[in-house]
Formats: structure tokens, C-alpha cells, sequence
């Protein structure tokens, strides 16, 4: 119930983010909501849910895109992660903490993306453009971060209260 | 027990870790033909991209026209003024066309055929900042494959990488992934066209020749030789020149004539027969 709760999060969140063009483009670069949903989970739920959310959302938006499969699912994985378990220490409450939070983790997955091409043999010109993006999409996600996290622990809550009722009442 | 469970863990996991190397390093390529699974999964989510595109397209206009009121009607005089030129030279044109049609048949040229296109409605565009595709409505049941050029009236869009059923995915011209032949159009020299990976958006043109000579301004179209694109379709309008290392030779920086933030319609262009 859970699994499939988030699953049409993801496919929400994926068709959003793929509609277009020019679709969800806010100061030149796309947002990445897969991920960012992946990262926030992460941050709710704990690292071993936001890793398989992660590796879930990621694999949705792999084979959409249908190069690279299971790239992105482990990249958003492996961020989603980090976040969960550096999310132990922090104090999710404070805006700025979560702001900081997800830009790195959005710069992290991005990153170990890209890194991840260059491995498996794509010619990855690291101009100042890559860079921009980079930072303009861990900015981005960062911003939209602050107005989903409350919604998203909201629905979070709902579903695991749902999950419960259902297990309860079979 | 414990000990047994942990050992197969350990080698279901190194199973798993293999069998996702193998399918990164299998998909990284190009491939004309995609897994089912993939077909199935793009199928199904392109209703849902299709009605959130044709949303944020209804919405983009309606704001638009009481956004840009006062542009729409500078723009009126502009396209009144350009009509009336444009009729001007397509009287003169329809002259050049008849002769062009007694020279040929002069000297018994074959005239190129006229190829067969297929109108597609653009539905997404790849959900990565990293890669410059789209995904329009149309796949194998319309006859699409994987290689057929797709372009508008304005110019080359870009080229089909593969097919699901219902949908296909078209990189565009602007890729850093993808090259076209080109053709200045004031001199006739070839160049080959390339997505510029340092400017979102704009391609490079450098020089398939050695006394080649491009300027600003210059038009570039397709020059045909590929198979690909049809014979003198835009790709361009050169913006400025580059030399490259030594001034051995140069690149030019090149502005698509499609404009790819608002594309709608696309036109697939069929192999002949």
C-alpha cells in the first residue's frame, strides 16, 4: 500500500516534470521533482525507505528516458541515502536546514549521475554551463523543497495511517 | 543458518549489482529497438503527459494575449508588410519554378520526389536537464522508426532514436549527442552541425572542407547528403565565427530556426515508398 502510495507520487511528479515543452521550466533550468521526492522521503521516512524510494523513483524516470537504466535509480538511491542518514542528525524543522539539505543532495545525485556517464563512456564536456545547471537545479529543488516538505510529511502520515487500517482490518 | 542467509545475500547482491551494470552499460548505447517493459511504461504514461502538455499550452496562451496585446499589434504591421513582400517574391519564384521545370526536362534530370510526412503532436520532453529529446505521439502503429528525420516548417527539429507502439523519442538538432550535414546556403561549402555543449540551445557548425567560408548571417540547410533530412531544409542562421586553435580552421556558432521552447506539432518525414 506504501509502495504503491509513493509509486503514483512518482508517477505524478514524472509526468509533471516531463509535459512540455518548454513544461516546468523555472529560471532556465527543469526542477527535478522525482528526485526531490526520493530526497525528502528520505528525510521523512529514514535512509532505508528513501533508499528504495529512491532507487524506485529513479528506475520510473530511467526508463522513461530509456538511456542509461538504473543509473539515475542508483545515483537518487545512493542520495536519498545519505540524506536519511544525515537526516538523524539534523533538525528537519528549520528551513534553512532543509533548504541546505536538499541542495546537496540534489548536487550529490546530479553529480554521481553525470560522473556515472563519463564512466560508462559518455563524453562529458564540463563546461560552465553543466556547472550552472547544477547549481540551478540544487537551488531549485532546494526552494521547492520548503513549500513540499510539509504537504509531503502530511500525506506521508495519511499513508501510513492508511496502511495500518488496512493491515488492522485485512 | 544465519551464516547460510548472510552468504545469500551477499550473492543475491552481487547478482543484482552485476545484472545493473550490464543493463547501464547495454543502454548506454544508441539502440533502434527498446524492451518491452520500456514500450509499456512510455505508452502508459504518455496519456498523462499528453493532457498536462495540452493544459500548460492552453494556459501559456490564454495568459499570453493579455500579456502581449501591444506586441500583437505591432507584430499585425510587421506580418501585413511581410506578406506583401512574401508575394511578391513567390510571383517571382512560381516564374523561376516553371523554368527550373523546362530546364530539367532539357537536360532529363529526375526531379527528387516529394517525401511522405506524418503530422505528430509533441507530448514531453525528456525529464532530465541532461538530454535534449522529446516525446511525440506517434510510434510504431503510425509507421515511425528509429533514424527518420522530423522537422516543421521552420526547420529540422531533429531525428527519432526509438519507438515505443504509441510514442517516439526525438533528439533534437541541439544535442550535444547529435551531428547533421549542412550546407551554407550563399556559398554551397559543407560543414557539419553539431549541439553546442556550452550554449544550451545553439548548435556549431565547423567545416567539412578546407577553403570553406562562413560569415555571419549566413543561412545553413540540410545539405542532403545523410539520407536523413531532405535536400535544403533550415537549420540556422549563423550568429558569429570562432576561430579554433592555430586559426587552422573555425566554428560557427549557429541559431536554430526552430524555436524548441514551444513546440507543438512536428512533421515526421516517411521514407519514400
Amino acid at each position: 500500500m506504501r509502495y504503491a502510495c509513493y509509486g503514483l507520487i512518482f508517477v505524478a511528479a514524472l509526468a509533471l516534470q516531463s509535459a512540455g515543452p518548454p513544461g516546468l521550466v523555472l529560471f532556465g533550468v527543469q526542477p527535478q521533482l522525482v528526485l526531490l521526492i526520493a530526497l525528502l522521503s528520505g528525510m521523512i521516512e529514514g535512509p532505508v525507505s528513501g533508499a528504495i524510494f529512491g532507487f524506485m523513483g529513479g528506475l520510473f524516470q530511467d526508463l522513461l528516458t530509456g538511456r542509461f537504466i538504473g543509473l539515475g535509480a542508483v545515483a537518487t538511491m545512493c542520495a536519498a541515502l545519505g540524506l536519511g542518514l544525515a537526516g538523524r542528525r539534523l533538525y528537519k524543522e528549520n528551513l534553512l536546514v532543509r533548504f541546505f539539505t536538499i541542495l546537496g543532495g540534489t548536487l550529490a545525485a546530479q553529480l554521481l549521475y553525470l560522473l556515472g556517464k563519463a564512466a560508462f563512456g559518455l563524453a562529458i564536456p564540463w563546461s560552465p554551463l553543466i556547472w550552472k545547471t547544477l547549481l540551478g537545479v540544487g537551488l531549485l529543488n532546494g526552494l521547492i523543497s520548503i513549500v513540499l516538505f510539509r504537504p509531503l510529511m502530511f500525506l506521508n502520515r495519511r499513508i501510513i495511517y492508511w496502511d495500518e487500517l488496512l493491515k488492522r482490518t485485512g | 543458518m544465519l551464516e547460510q542467509l548472510l552468504r545469500w545475500k551477499i550473492l543475491l547482491g552481487i547478482v543484482l549489482i552485476i545484472v545493473l551494470i550490464g543493463t547501464i552499460h547495454y543502454t548506454s548505447l544508441t539502440r533502434p529497438k527498446i524492451s518491452f517493459l520500456e514500450g509499456a511504461w512510455r505508452d502508459a504514461l504518455a496519456p498523462l503527459q499528453l493532457v498536462l502538455s495540452r493544459a500548460q499550452r492552453f494556459f501559456r496562451q490564454a495568459t499570453s494575449v493579455f500579456r502581449n496585446i501591444g506586441d500583437l499589434q505591432r507584430r499585425n504591421k510587421e506580418l501585413e508588410t511581410l506578406v506583401f513582400d512574401l508575394q511578391q517574391k513567390v510571383f517571382s519564384l512560381q516564374n523561376h519554378k516553371r523554368e527550373n521545370e523546362w530546364l530539367r526536362e532539357a537536360l532529363d534530370f529526375v526531379s527528387d520526389m516529394p517525401h511522405e510526412l506524418l503530422v505528430a503532436e509533441v507530448i514531453g520532453r525528456s525529464p532530465s536537464n541532461w538530454e535534449s529529446t522529446i516525446t511525440i505521439n506517434k510510434g510504431h502503429k503510425h509507421g515511425v522508426a528509429s533514424g527518420m528525420a522530423v522537422i516543421t516548417n521552420a526547420g529540422i527539429v531533429g531525428t527519432v532514436i526509438n519507438s515505443s507502439l504509441y510514442t517516439s523519442i526525438v533528439l533534437l538538432a541541439t544535442d550535444s549527442q547529435s551531428a547533421t550535414g549542412g550546407l551554407v546556403q550563399s556559398s554551397g561549402d559543407l560543414v557539419l552541425i553539431e549541439g553546442d555543449p556550452s550554449n544550451a540551445g545553439m548548435m556549431i557548425a565547423t567545416p567539412l572542407g578546407r577553403d570553406t567560408e562562413v560569415e555571419e548571417g549566413d543561412l545553413i540547410v540540410t545539405s542532403g547528403l545523410s539520407r536523413i533530412y531532405p535536400k535544403n531544409i533550415s537549420v540556422g542562421e549563423v550568429i558569429a565565427v570562432e576561430p579554433r586553435e592555430y586559426e587552422l580552421s573555425f566554428a560557427a556558432l549557429v541559431r536554430p530556426s526552430v524555436n524548441f521552447s514551444r513546440l507543438e506539432y512536428v512533421l515526421v518525414v516517411l521514407p519514400d515508398g
